[in-house]
């Protein structure tokens, strides 16, 4: 741990009339919210503060040591925030005046000049209540990366981070290096111009791994069990003997389970010469196309493509890779026998990326043939196969003959044990099924919410797989290659490196005592007032990315390093003990009391909004920017994310006077847009538990609202915040005004 | 259902097709746009998308029966409108 240094708060406010804001607002009066009623010694108002002169202003009044705690109340705290950086001991707020308020509200009217002060008061209120964070450090963090799977994702993951530097520790369960790729002829195109097979590099890359001094290979290790967290990951692993050794942060790259070809019975599987695309790889690589029925040369092969995939009864998803393996195995057709043919009926040749030009390729060769259809049927007739295809481009049912059919399937992610993971989402998973994907999980983590990093959709783990690639719902641990998403091996080794790249930022982020992601280089963390927790366990249970674990008597064990800083415990907690530094009940609770409240003669009523300082904050910021104009009756709270929402907050809000309540999160639901899975979500099941509240109070349900709100539907904003405060003029104002 | 109709493809009529001036006749990838620009392609039986499929999988009997190659009066729009290369020919035989 950091030494602390408690020291005196000097405040400064420092505002800037630029921007249109000294247009929009009475400046004097402003300051004198600041150094007449909030009695702030330092406070200057400047026409361009982001400009040198202004910045320098704020500088020299930090080294004349007569401020140490800041306010800039200017423009949106998304804006110039490289500019207005004073250093990390510093206490820094920044006040949106400008889209917030100028911009978005009409100039000089009395509504406008009362929002800009109440934004004041939050501000200063907030500075009170909270400290400047102190990293939370580890003694011996270890920068050791430990890569799970020795195939063509763990191999170049396992390099890339040896050749930056780090000790990589590379498990694999079978008794040799190179996965899948181990059973490959060739391999697709791998650069320019991308139309020719090449040969299997693999060995190449298993050598290159074998002669790195950074790399420490372990063949038929399993890992018994993972303990710890990031920086701290105790890890034990066996191979005939146990042994143990500390990780800082884990790439999983477990590849992939071919989908159960035995199952597409209605493509005839299980009929002799009917076989799989890995089957048939096999067969090339042994160079024995040959039907395995009677060892006739197989010289009509019918390819089958979306065999068992986009297919509600079996993968619902694409693998994406299927239609240029398909390819692939058409030209080993072609180069074997001259005379044969290879017969692709596909349900759209998704043959994505560069593998697009060796399609073209291959459709130029005389002997392959191509037709869109629906397979109906593959029977044995004689000694031959026919498949019976319609909606074909020939414009009618067409049947073929064959030799040998393959059946292109796809990917089940290698997560998880096989018989388990794509079946069920994780969501509905119930207990047994937990257990059941315990008996096989890989990773076997010692953590509260489950031995496995769980999955979002079809077995596939993920956090946020459009903002947040590699990363899981595990800090410190990253996936790459098939087992996170189905794809290729080119795009397996681009996986790879950038899950290499997250691991090495991870164990040095984590050693400076700082978040990962999304909240990158914030060194606040979750503090828990343990004397007073009632065992609840709903910080462990809600956290969305198992940072908690329990002890038997059900308290609560943190691990700051796994954390993301999303305060969803802190939302969670209903007794109030778990806060951050610069992140409270006490500080939003402040903010909330520190406005001037017009009483209930005064006709003038106010709302208040907390929204998710991702996506519905920068709508505001957005509203603004576009000069959309809204009620100047709201105020906005932002919140780390909608999870961090506490009861309490708004049962302050309600008794003391506010006349509504806005929740503005994140969509919810399949397609989330949540940083932290889960916030906006739990959020809504929470206010709809404020009816208590409002029942105690006697007050209407009218007075809150939830929303979703994206970036994008910032021009929603005035319906939405008018629409509101429409219903709430309509409601007697709040009869706890002036308590 | 009726029995579909066993379709054979001949890689050698592809072939003799490709070395007589149909040599990019397998870049078709049906879309469809020739059929739609051209001015006298029947309704029922659009031209000449279905002549090129026919064409690439090397349906001999089915070519030599069609008789509407002859409406062809040789705008070329089935060709300028062609997405996969100028040098696409319809006729693909008769470049």
């Amino acid at each position: 741990m950091a030494e602390e240094v408690k020291q005196e708060k000097k405040t400064g406010v420092y505002l800037c009339s630029g921007c249109g804001i000294g247009a929009a607002l009475d400046m004097e009066k402003l300051r004198k919210v600041a150094a007449d009623e909030m009695k702030v010694p330092v406070v200057k108002v400047h026409e361009f503060l982001c400009g040198p002169e202004g910045i320098k202003l704020i500088k020299d009044d930090i080294a004349s040591g007569a401020v140490n705690t800041v306010s800039v109340m200017a423009c949106s705290i998304r804006a110039k925030q490289e500019v207005f950086d004073f250093g990390e001991t510093t206490l820094l707020d920044r006040v949106d005046l400008r889209e917030r308020v100028a911009w978005s509200h009409e100039p000089n009217h009395e509504d406008t000049q009362s929002l800009a002060g109440d934004y004041a008061r939050m501000s200063l209120a907030k500075l009170k209540a909270i400290e400047l964070p102190v990293p939370f450090l580890l003694e011996n963090p270890s920068k050791t990366i430990l890569v799970v799977g020795g195939g063509i994702t763990g191999l170049t993951a396992a390099l890339n981070a040896a050749r930056a530097g780090y000790k990589v520790e590379l498990v694999e369960k079978s008794g040799q290096l190179g996965g899948m790729m181990n059973g490959l002829k060739k391999v697709l195109p791998q650069r320019p111009p991308y139309s020719g097979l090449v040969d299997n590099f693999i060995a190449d890359r298993i050598k290159e791994a074998e002669g790195e001094p950074n790399i420490t290979v372990r063949l038929n290790t399993v890992i018994e069990s993972i303990a710890g967290g990031p920086g701290m990951f105790d890890v034990t692993v066996r191979n005939g003997a146990r042994s143990q050794f500390k990780a800082g942060a884990i790439v999983t790259a477990t590849g992939f389970y071919p989908y159960d070809v035995s199952k597409l019975t209605h493509l005839g599987a299980g009929l002799p010469d009917v076989v799989s695309n890995v089957e048939f790889e096999k067969m090339a690589k042994e160079n024995a196309l040959r039907r395995p029925s009677d060892g006739k040369p197989a010289k009509r092969v019918v390819f089958i493509q979306c065999a068992g995939s986009r297919d509600k009864d079996h993968l619902p998803y694409c693998s994406s890779y299927c239609c240029a393996a398909s390819l692939k195995q058409a030209w080993y057709v072609r180069q074997g026998d001259p005379d044969a043919t290879a017969t692709i009926i596909y349900r759209d040749m998704r043959t994505t990326g560069t593998s697009e030009l060796f399609y073209k390729e291959m459709q130029q060769d005389p002997g392959v043939f191509m037709t869109k259809g629906e397979v109906e049927s593959v029977a044995r007739e004689g000694d031959a196969l026919t498949i019976t295809v319609g909606k074909t481009l020939l414009g009618e049912r067409i049947a073929v003959k064959a030799d040998l059919v393959v059946l292109a399937v796809g990917m089940v992610s290698g997560a998880y044990d096989a018989s388990v993971g794509p079946e069920k989402k994780e969501s509905d998973m119930q207990e047994s099924d937990w257990e059941k994907v315990g008996k096989a999980p890989t990773l076997k983590l010692d953590y509260r919410q489950g031995p496995e990093a769980p999955a979002l959709a079809d077995g596939f783990p993920d956090s946020h797989f459009i903002c947040f690639p590699y990363e899981t719902r595990r800090t410190g641990i990253y996936t790459a290659g098939a087992m996170r998403h189905p794809q290729d091996t080119a795009t397996a080794q681009a996986d790879a490196a950038g899950a290499a790249m997250k691991a090495i930022q991870c164990v040095e982020m984590t050693a400076r005592g700082e978040a990962v992601s999304p909240r990158a280089r914030d060194t606040s963390y979750p503090e828990f007032a343990l004397q007073r927790c009632t065992q609840c366990k709903r910080c462990t249970v809600e956290c969305p990315f198992g940072a908690i674990n329990e002890d038997e008597k059900l308290n609560p064990i943190p691990f700051p390093t796994r954390c993301r800083r999303c305060a969803t415990c802190l939302g969670a907690c209903p007794v109030q003990i778990i806060s951050f530094r610069n992140y409270s009940i006490g500080m939003v609770g402040a903010m909330i009391k520190s406005i001037e409240m017009p009483d209930e003669f005064s006709g003038k009523r106010r709302a208040l909004a907390f929204v998710c300082e991702n996506d519905a904050m920068p709508a505001f910021d957005m509203a603004g920017i576009n000069r959309l104009t809204y009620d100047a009756s709201l105020r906005i709270i932002p919140l780390r994310c909608m999870g961090s929402l506490n009861l309490q907050w708004v049962a302050d809000a309600l008794s003391s006077g506010w006349d509504g309540i806005m929740m503005i999160g994140c969509r919810h639901g399949d397609d989330y847009q949540c940083h932290n899975i889960k916030g906006s979500e739990l959020a809504t099941t929470r206010a709809s538990k404020v009816q208590e509240t409002l029942d105690r109070l006697m007050l209407e349900s009218e007075r809150i609202q939830v929303e979703s709100l994206q970036i994008t539907d910032y021009h929603k904003l005035p319906d939405l915040v008018n629409g509101f405060m429409e219903r709430i003029n309509k409601l007697d104002p709040n009869p706890y005004k002036g308590f | 259902m009726a029995q579909a109709e066993v379709i054979e493809p001949d890689a050698a009529f592809v072939r003799r097709l490709m070395e007589n001036g149909g040599d990019t006749l397998k870049k078709c990838f049906q879309c469809g746009n020739c059929s739609v620009v051209c001015n006298v392609t029947p309704d029922g039986a659009p031209f000449p998308r279905k002549e090129m499929i026919w064409a690439q999988w090397g349906l001999s009997r089915r070519l030599l029966a069609d008789a509407d190659v002859w409406l062809c009066h040789q705008c070329n729009d089935c060709s300028t409108h062609c997405p996969r290369g100028p040098r696409t020919r319809w006729p693909p035989c008769a470049t």
